[in-house]
């Protein structure tokens, strides 16, 4: 290479640059200054030049301490190959469009498979392999939560609640009966509402035990609590949003800077609603499955949500921060299971 | 690039610092990054970093030299790791046990001042131009005063000391600076901050109330009311930032040299905005555009005020200290959050 490589040597003790030259003499590395003076040589081998990435300038470290900067991107990467070495490996795939537009695509592509698909998948298997009472605590004290906030005793009769408990658990085949045990709390803002929590509780309003006409829909309505509990849904959504939390840090992290960082949550929010609409339909699936199972008509499910949207007289939110599907397309399926 | 080695200027010449970074081909670097970031398993997204950082530092030049970023990515991984790991503990047995999330909450809170010691230790001990390094020298018992102590007196003083501890903060972050065998003083007026603080709580409380009472007019009040929190929370976070930012630059120095920055809350505000609509609309895939503006805006507004920036000396090692550098090492790892 005749031409030399022009940029500044630096000799690693003040921050004075010195206008320089690097050429190859003699199978050696010559850096010199405009007065021809030799700065520093070395061999090639005791050299050591910085990855290329982007167009930042690059660094060739000498073993004395010293470097040399320069722009000239081209000419260290063909000095490189003079010495027998490569380039970098990433730059060529960095710079290179179809890559990227693959790169793209891949990313994309497992980027939504594993949202929908990958992490609830791997979720439910971890799930599966969790001791049983993991979350028996947390469930212990969100019910005195809420029982702090919302709910106030039930004004249900003794004999009320031991006669639904009772029903269900004839209902149920035997194997279930240890898996659950039923509350009934007054739901004061809630209303009418069944709520399950992860040990098994399984919760039933006044307002909800009011509204429902018969005990098959009663039955029915736990069946979707028992869907719940069974299928580990809460310990199934932690592990999905705490995956997402995650990889949202390590993905757009870097680029929320100041105020935007609140929207480094936007994606767990929004995947959060779509995971607990699935959930909420896989409890359906259940609920149906075991009143076919019971010899039940699935229509008492149907029946059951029907009075419900019309108690609560549903307002239509934005679809993607909904927890629950449509009643329409929940009803449907009771129907057409 | 002929000035670098002419030491006769006038006094105080403007330096500007230069970003010359590019989205397009940052994008490249980014999309393989989080492509290989996948297919690691987020193990790669240590070397991620390095190679981020370098890009940024690479393109950010003075005088002609860029910065350079010299950390090892193991170290870095080490940090993910733990962070990885305590995260993971705080979701599970956070969740088994309140009493135990709350336990974890204090710990962190008790260890946070030595992780940010050892994290701005990190960044700067790997930072360097033209060969001579950065470091931190700050003292972790300081830090336990500033931090922790400083905290306490805020939550006392309900928060009348706040714009106190920030001054304080920031001093102690810059004045604990070295460059070499040089060191960074830095002295903010306390007085500076109340004044902004003061105009941001007087703005905030007008608005406040203005839209109080435009809410107990008409009953779209409420809504309009938490519509309109978020643009105004966002632009009193611009005004405080570029404030505080360009006041901590004005009272900066390193040696003879000192500092100016020049950021506007418009135009602040104009970026943030930007970079929201252009996060929404590509689901993401806009993260290495809007970091390079970010960078782009906050280099472009910063001036390096000095004659002469050749004359700082890289710290000479000393050899009987090799131990404790090597025991440094071992915890050498990057525990920024």
């Amino acid at each position: 290479m005749n031409r030399g490589i022009a940029g500044l040597w630096i000799s690693g003790e003040t921050t004075r640059a010195t206008i320089a030259e690097l050429r190859v003499v003699d199978k050696e590395l010559v850096v010199s200054d405009r007065n021809e003076t030799v700065l520093t040589r070395s061999s090639p081998k005791e050299i050591e030049i910085s990855a290329r990435l982007g167009e930042i300038p690059r660094r060739i470290n000498f073993s004395n301490g010293s470097h040399f900067e320069t722009e000239e991107n081209e000419l260290v990467d063909e000095l490189l190959r003079s010495c027998g070495k490569s380039s970098g490996f990433l730059h060529k795939l960095e710079g290179k469009l179809h890559f990227i537009l693959l790169a793209i695509l891949i990313t994309v592509g497992t980027g939504f498979g594993f949202l929908f698909v990958g992490l609830p998948y791997l979720a439910k298997i971890v799930a599966e392999q969790l001791p049983m009472d993991l979350l028996n605590h947390a469930s212990k004290s969100t019910l005195k939560t809420l029982d702090h906030l919302v709910f106030e005793p039930s004004d249900l009769t003794v004999e009320r609640r031991k006669e639904i408990s009772s029903m269900i658990r004839k209902t149920l085949p035997q194997s279930q009966n240890d898996s659950f045990r039923i509350l009934f709390r007054r739901g004061e803002n809630l209303g009418a509402n069944a709520f399950a929590l992860p040990d098994g509780s399984i919760i039933f309003t006044d307002e909800l035990v009011g509204l429902l006409k018969t005990d098959d829909e009663i039955f029915a309505v736990f069946a979707h609590e028992l869907g719940h509990v069974v299928q580990r849904h809460s310990l199934r959504q932690l592990l999905q949003s705490a995956t997402i939390a995650i990889l949202s840090y390590l993905v757009i992290g870097e680029a929320t800077d100041g105020m935007l960082e609140a929207i480094n949550a936007l994606p767990a929010l929004l995947m959060n609603s779509s995971y607990s609409r699935k959930f909420e339909s896989e409890a359906d699936d259940y609920a149906i499955a075991l009143l076919q199972e019971l010899d039940m008509s699935p229509h008492h499910l149907g029946k059951a949500l029907e009075r419900l949207s019309h108690y609560h007289s549903e307002e239509e939110g934005i679809k993607y921060l909904q927890s629950h599907p449509p009643t329409d397309e929940r009803i449907l399926k009771t129907r057409y299971p | 690039m002929s000035e670098t080695t002419l030491a006769t200027h006038s006094s105080d010449t403007k330096n500007d610092l230069v970003f010359t970074g590019k989205g397009g081909e940052f994008f490249g670097i980014w999309i393989v990054n989080v492509l290989l970031t996948i297919c690691t398993l987020g193990i790669y997204s240590a070397w991620a970093k390095v190679r981020t950082t370098n890009y940024f530092y690479g393109n950010t030049k003075l005088r002609g030299s860029p910065f350079a970023y010299t950390a090892n990515p193991i170290s870095i991984l080490k940090g993910r790791i733990i962070a990885f790991l305590a995260f993971l503990a705080y979701t599970f047995l956070g969740q088994s046990s309140p009493e135990f999330a709350v336990f974890f909450l204090l710990l962190l809170a008790l260890l946070a001042p030595f992780v940010i010691i050892r994290s701005l230790n990190f960044r700067l001990q790997n930072t360097e131009y033209r060969g001579v390094r950065f470091k931190f020298q700050g003292k972790t018992g300081e830090a336990y005063g500033i931090f922790l102590g400083g905290y306490l007196l805020v939550m006392l003083t309900l928060g009348i000391l706040f714009p106190w501890w920030e001054k304080r903060r920031k001093e102690f972050y810059v004045s604990n600076i070295r460059f070499g065998t040089s060191e960074f003083t830095c002295n903010p007026e306390v007085s500076f901050f109340y004044k902004t603080a003061g105009i941001i709580f007087v703005v905030f409380a007008v608005l406040i109330i203005g839209i109080v009472f435009l809410a107990s007019l008409g009953a779209g009040g409420v809504k309009f009311m938490t519509i309109m929190i978020y643009p105004i929370v966002g632009i009193l976070a611009a005004f405080w930032f570029s404030r505080v930012t360009n006041h901590i630059f004005a009272v900066s120095k390193l040696d003879a040299v000192r500092f100016k920055s020049e950021l506007e809350t418009g135009q602040l505000v104009g970026l943030w905005v930007g970079n929201l609509i252009l996060l929404a609309v590509t689901i993401g895939l806009a993260t290495p555009w809007v970091m390079v503006r970010n960078a782009r805006y906050r280099i472009s507004k910063t001036t390096v005020l000095a004659d002469n920036l050749d004359s700082f000396f890289a710290e000479q090692k000393d050899k009987s200290s090799a131990l404790g550098e090597e025991i440094g090492e071992a915890f050498d790892i990057d525990l920024a959050i």
